[in-house]
């Protein structure tokens, strides 16, 4: 599992990303598939997920809806178009800030290919 | 696919309202999130009361509010008022109320009045306030800030209010309590700045 600093600053792209893989999806899914995918080297707490989610809200990067499921309520997180659009530059941001750790960390493989 | 029953998603329902959340909107979610996790471990074989006692452990009441600060951090980034400051607030502001509207009726138990009310202001509305805001804030620096502004406060508070009873030790504690609070506003001011700056 991935250090709570080193992860921290990805979460938010990181639920960005789901949410744009997907139409719409629920605290717990986000939680569990964000396990799934990375084979529980990163956990989406409670903690950090549903603060990240309401804020999103706030800044109407995501909408929600409520729905019954069975006899409780279930809210369900969806992009709104700027949220989408938000979604893509984070990901390209994250990407090239990869491949900028990747040359910082690893310069003798960057030079190989170099050559 | 196991499902929790109406009594235990009610029994949930209970636990998370106890913990009056300042974010109502996160109910919804934290009840959900709290049932999905002890459907997944029933479905793994364990038994309800057992996973359910897992889960509350995991997810006890300092988590809960945890999240709630967090969120009313992140969402709000303003101290929001529990309803127990409210209620001493507006206990405070009555007898004060009450307390200045007899003096100048020239009524019996002004100053009892009067003085109450500024010592419910100083030692429980104000008090109060700062451990709202000493819980929200994140780090140890606005931590200390909010007990230098409750002390500020707390000094100004007292200072008007005996000044209106003529007690001597007033001047005083209004030139104490200004010149913390003014301590307060720099040092607030200069941590947000830096806060803000990371």
């Amino acid at each position: 599992m991935y250090s709570n600093e080193l992860v921290r600053g990805m979460l938010k792209t990181i639920i960005l990303q789901l949410l744009e893989e997907h139409d719409k999806m629920y605290g717990y899914e986000l939680s569990k598939e964000v396990k799934e995918r990375t084979e529980g080297k990163i956990i989406l707490t409670e903690g950090a997920l549903y603060p990240i989610l309401h804020k999103l809200e706030k800044d109407k990067l995501v909408t929600t809806s409520t729905e019954m499921l069975g006899k409780r309520k279930r809210k369900y997180y969806a992009l709104t178009s700027s949220g989408k659009e938000s979604a893509r530059e984070k990901k390209n941001e994250m990407l090239e800030f990869i491949n900028t750790m990747k040359t910082l960390m690893e310069p003798k493989s960057l030079a190989t290919c170099l050559s | 696919m196991f499902e929790l029953a109406e009594s235990d998603i009610k029994r949930i329902e209970a636990r998370i309202s106890s913990s009056q959340l300042r974010n109502q909107t996160l109910e919804i979610d934290l009840i959900d999130h709290i049932c999905c996790m002890i459907e997944e471990r029933v479905e793994r074989g364990l038994m309800l009361s057992k996973a359910e006692e897992e889960v509350m452990r995991e997810m006890g009441e300092v988590q809960i509010k945890a999240i709630d600060i967090e969120t009313t951090f992140l969402t709000q980034n303003k101290i929001t008022m529990t309803k127990r400051t409210k209620i001493l607030g507006w206990i405070a502001l009555s007898l004060m109320i009450l307390g200045f509207s007899f003096k100048m009726l020239h009524l019996l138990g002004a100053g009892v009045l009067w003085g109450l009310g500024v010592l419910v202001a100083a030692f429980g509305f104000a008090l109060s306030l700062m451990y709202d805001s000493f819980s929200y804030q994140k780090t140890s620096g606005m931590k200390i800030a909010s007990v230098i502004g409750y002390f500020g406060s707390a000094a100004l508070l007292l200072g008007f209010g005996f000044r209106l009873l003529n007690w001597p030790i007033a001047g005083h504690l209004i030139a104490s309590g200004g010149f913390i609070l003014l301590i307060y506003f720099i040092v607030n001011s200069a941590l947000k700045s830096q806060i803000a700056k990371t």
